[in-house]
């Protein structure tokens, strides 16, 4: 009941809803930058270069990065 | 079955590609057009085939989607100076500034990706022309090398002739239509540095492969 009350008196401000898109954006990129690997290694293969794995890595990186990153912004 | 040609033997005789192998140029493996490139293979190859030219778009090209990640680079500086931001708390801000970051990181490594895959490759054999669009839209296309009937190439705009790149069109006896309907021919090259050195290998590896099928027959 004091949930429900809570949820009700609740001020909805600019701030609220800015940072509930923030996280959802944060969260968009993640999938993204899991797609990013995905096919970057997709690339690798049709493409063998020899600077392919530095590639693959970066891509890796990047999505360790948002997650480590995302997992902050929704914490905040 | 006759033999048509013998792809070992013709890939010592391109003039073209001996003679930047002796000077050493286009060799980076980064670069817009290498030379022989060594470690370098594709989905289809076969074993006694050979890359000896490999391509991609200009480097001059990038550099509409690098200014723009340059602008974008500075663009939370200054973004608190706006009423609607100023009214948002710290975290907020803090995480908007984050996700800001996070996009343009994305964004630069796409446009990198999409660069450094989007390839032609030259083979003593085969032409291989590999388009990747957005992420998840790949359209590769390929030609025998005595399938070839005309090539020829265009520079237009001002930024062509000063990085000296341009588009080469390879006409193919088969009239292969790309799936990618924004390509008139399915061997459209884009953006090719050294467009001329580019036709004139492929010229001289028709040539070779016309003799020695006149020499068979």
């Amino acid at each position: 009941m004091e949930n429900i009350d809570a949820i009700i008196n609740s001020k909805i401000t600019v701030s609220v809803i800015v940072g509930i898109m923030v996280k959802v954006l944060m969260v968009l990129l993640l999938v993204l930058s899991l797609v990013m690997v995905r096919q970057s290694t997709l690339m690798n293969r049709v493409v063998k270069l020899p600077v392919g794995g530095n590639v693959k890595l970066l891509t890796l990186s990047f999505f360790v990065l948002m997650l480590i990153l995302t997992a902050i912004v929704i914490l905040v | 079955m006759a033999e048509i040609f013998n792809a070992k033997e013709q890939i010592q005789e391109v003039p073209g590609i001996k003679e930047m192998e002796e000077k050493g140029q286009f060799r980076s493996i980064l670069g817009s057009l290498v030379v022989s490139p060594s470690k370098t293979s594709f989905e289809s190859q076969d074993n006694d085939e050979k890359v000896i030219l490999l391509g991609r778009k200009h480097f001059a090209t990038n550099f509409g989607w690098i200014a723009l990640a340059c602008i974008a680079f500075f663009v939370p500086f200054f973004w608190s100076e706006f009423p609607m931001v100023k009214m948002l708390t710290a975290n907020v801000n803090f995480a908007m500034t984050v996700a800001w970051y996070a996009a343009l990181i994305f964004f630069v490594i796409q446009n990198f990706l999409l660069w450094f895959y989007n390839v032609y490759i030259v083979t003593n054999e085969r032409l291989v022309d590999v388009d990747f669009f957005g992420l998840l839209y790949k359209n590769i296309n390929v030609t025998q090398v005595n399938r070839l009937v005309d090539v020829n190439y265009s520079q237009k705009g001002l930024m062509s002739g000063i990085f000296n790149f341009g588009n080469v069109v390879v006409q193919t006896a088969s009239e292969q239509r790309s799936d990618d309907r924004s390509e008139a021919a399915a061997f459209n090259f884009v953006a090719v540095s050294n467009p001329a050195l580019v036709v004139k290998i492929i010229s001289e590896l028709m040539e070779i492969v016309d003799e020695s099928s006149e020499r068979r027959n």
